[in-house]
């Protein structure tokens, strides 16, 4: 069988087991208008067919995406039920440094999940992503503070999840663990899945940082160059790449002569050795 | 078009596992440069020149800085086309659960043995795991070669005879179909050697499947919408029902004939039946019971209040020993033996809801009694018993008979038997009823209304 297929069915068995055999109104599905989240609700889609999703959807909103994104999302709200949460305080990412992810994105899901009394989130996370993320399991238990431990997780035999939580945990669901980026394109060329304009190369203003990195701009300042973000998140963190791929045919010929990870474009990850395991053992989905 | 083929990399702690892979991941070119970068900046940070493989794997900082495994890591690389997805496993007796339960997923299992340490007790341990879990193929490998150089810089063949010798009088007791390669990590010695009987295990894997026909449907809910129901299950096998072809309901025993299948796992039948969730649609005989023997593995103390999960299916156990369980209600599944991915259940407390253990179903079904199990299912143990249902009207139509494992049973030589299934075919084709004789391995031919199965 077809690897996309395969790969499809043990994400949509995994989607039923927990919406099924748990109460919908406690559940919700993280969306962050990236690629991954777009493969992950058409998965929805497909595993409640023909029923509408019987679960909501959540942005964290930061303030600082990408124009395109915001207008992606308003596109996509007419069809999901999409609740948008944003923290109260208003940082900045250029100024307030690392402590800017954490309040603005992982105290801010902790806040969201606890105000709409959420049990169960999905991310579209993957496993190929972080060397953390390749120790997670598809079904996660969090503590009573939203908190990821890797020792008191459930020994987990595919396709027979633990799909119950106690009172004082709640469980992150990853569909999505044993995709690659390569099969998330792959994916969305096969589907016909629409993304965010940005991933595709166009001429756009960047400015040049000192380690390398391509960063957008506002107000057309900085130099004009044809680049496209192989990931997605706040405008000032996440790095462009010089690129020609205009189709997903182009992007996964790219993808597939590529020297490096997806995560060389984003900045936060680089802090420290281990900064996404700190940031997932606080609650960071 | 890839196909997906899993395998585990076990074996005593320290023999080198994470390594190995580290190295697979390095030769199938799918470690990139900034991930390089990053494990050569901590290996000199530790002090050592050459990068450290394992730290491909070793993803937790606790992991990296004891330089040991703990957690299963999941890694994938494509060759050819096939892809390769790892589930590196820990070595240590403490984490022994985590092997267990990715063993219970694969069929392949690359077993890793240092050439000087030789056989330790977890290298047995896990052996005998891969044997409760069924794991068909098994690729060992003695590490760490580059060791034991003689003069003309290849590995002591002596010591390696010696070696190889202890492992196959050892794998004498178990079933497994087997290889043992010398290999380096370090060195890159005999490592194109893994990587091609990986990729020949995964082609007689990818046969077989192409070849098996088998469908297994847990039925996970069913919703009415449109005058229509809507069964939502998980195809344990791969293999989407097949339009317009009859399957076999459990537990209810009824054939039902599947009208459509728009997305995978949705499906609709044409019969107008009670069908939820828990329930089974297969062209295989399952065995439908909630007296099960089985072997288990426990991950924390067992409590009273104990669920099974198997299939769709959450049973209550009422009772449990070492080898005997009984449930509140019949699970389908299949001997661990005959179909491993029906083979198997997982214990959860009900308390804590943490899994506590994991079981594989070895029921005999030789010494299952004669007594009506489920429905209209029947076991019949011996010739006495089959003379007695000769004799009886059949009202049930179709009527399953299971009869595993013919010379087993009736312990005397197959000719034996043939007259009274000759009799029975008889009475039965008389009563307008189609017969079909099959073996218990054998899948069920489509299911007519009038046919009557004697296995």
């Amino acid at each position: 069988m077809d690897h996309l297929k395969q790969l499809e069915n043990e994400a949509i068995d995994l989607i039923r087991d927990i919406c099924f055999f748990n109460d919908c109104s406690k559940i919700v599905v993280l969306y962050s208008m990236g690629k991954d989240s777009s493969v992950l609700l058409h998965l929805f889609k497909k595993a409640f067919y023909p029923f509408s999703i019987p679960v909501k959807f959540l942005h964290i909103d930061t303030g600082w995406k990408f124009k395109e994104m915001y207008q992606f999302r308003d596109k996509i709200s007419q069809d999901i039920n999409l609740l948008i949460y944003k923290h109260p305080e208003k940082l900045n990412p250029f100024t307030d440094g690392s402590r800017y992810t954490d309040i603005m994105k992982t105290e801010a899901l902790k806040q969201a999940l606890n105000l709409y009394n959420i049990k169960i989130a999905f991310g579209g996370a993957r496993r190929d992503e972080e060397k953390c993320r390749s120790k997670e399991r598809m079904v996660s238990i969090r503590d009573s503070y939203q908190k990821w431990n890797p020792r008191t997780q459930n020994p987990e035999i595919p396709p027979l999840y633990n799909t119950f939580y106690s009172n004082d945990t709640g469980l992150r669901i990853f569909p999505l663990s044993n995709w690659t980026e390569v099969d998330i394109w792959e994916y969305i060329r096969q589907e016909n899945i629409s993304v965010v304009s940005l991933y595709f190369a166009k001429p756009r203003y960047v400015k040049h940082l000192q380690n390398g990195q391509y960063i957008a701009t506002e107000n057309q300042s900085g130099e004009l160059k044809t680049v496209r973000f192989r990931t997605l998140g706040c405008y000032p963190l996440t790095g462009a790449i010089l690129s020609e791929a205009q189709t997903t045919d182009e992007i996964i010929q790219e993808l597939k002569e590529t020297r490096y990870t997806e995560r060389i474009t984003r900045l936060i990850d680089y802090d420290t050795d281990a900064s996404m395991e700190k940031k997932k053992r606080n609650g960071y989905f | 078009m890839k196909n997906i083929f899993k395998f585990i990399c076990c074996g005593n702690v320290d023999d080198g596992k994470s390594t190995l892979i580290g190295r697979l991941l390095l030769d199938s070119n799918s470690i990139k440069q900034d991930q390089l970068n990053e494990i050569n900046t901590i290996s000199l940070k530790n002090g050592n020149h050459q990068p450290q493989l394992s730290l491909l794997l070793d993803g937790l900082a606790e992991e990296r800085n004891q330089q040991i495994t703990i957690d299963i890591a999941h890694r994938y690389f494509n060759y050819n086309n096939i892809r390769f997805h790892i589930l590196d496993c820990p070595g240590h007796k403490q984490y022994i659960q985590n092997m267990a339960i990715a063993a219970a997923t694969t069929n392949t299992a690359l077993m890793v043995i240092d050439c000087l340490k030789g056989i330790q007790e977890q290298t047995i341990q896990h052996l005998k795991i891969c044997a409760l879990f069924h794991i068909k193929y098994l690729c060992i490998c003695i590490t760490k070669c580059d060791l034991i150089l003689t003069s003309n810089n290849q590995p002591d063949e002596e010591h390696l005879n010696k070696l190889k010798q202890d492992i196959s009088n050892l794998l004498k007791h178990y079933p497994f179909d087997y290889t043992i390669i010398p290999v380096s990590a370090y060195t890159g010695y005999n490592m194109p050697h893994i990587l091609n009987q990986l990729y020949r295990y995964a082609e007689k894997e990818h046969c077989e499947e192409t070849r098996n026909t088998t469908v297994i449907m847990h039925i996970q809910g069913v919703k009415f919408y449109q005058n229509q129901r809507w069964c939502y299950g998980k195809n344990l096998m791969r293999k989407q029902p097949v339009l317009n072809n009859k399957y076999m309901l459990y537990p209810n025993n009824i054939p039902v004939t599947i009208t459509h299948n728009p997305v995978y796992g949705c499906i609709q039948l044409k019969e107008d039946i009670d069908i939820s969730a828990g329930s089974c649609i297969t062209n295989t005989l399952p065995i439908v019971s909630n007296h099960i023997q089985h072997q288990s593995i426990w991950f924390d103390t067992p409590t009273n209040e104990l669920l099974l999960r198997h299939g769709t299916k959450f049973a209550h156990v009422v009772q449990i020993n070492d080898n005997y369980l009984e449930l509140d209600e019949p699970i389908i599944f299949h001997n661990i033996n005959e179909i491993k991915e029906n083979g198997f259940g997982i214990f959860i407390d009900q308390k804590t809801k943490k899994t506590v253990g994991c079981c594989t179903f070895i029921q005999n079904t030789a010494t299952t009694h004669f007594q009506q199990i489920h429905g209209k299912t029947y076991w019949i143990k011996n010739t006495q018993q089959m003379s007695i249902w000769l004799n009886k009207n059949f009202i049930f139509n179709p009527i399953v008979f299971k009869l595993t494992d013919l010379k087993h049973i009736f312990k005397s030589s197959e000719t034996e038997i043939i007259p009274q299934i000759k009799q029975l075919t008889d009475i039965l084709n008389k009563q307008g009823k189609n017969v079909i004789i099959c073996n218990t391995k054998d899948l069920i031919p489509p299911i007519n209304d009038n046919d009557f199965i004697l296995i």
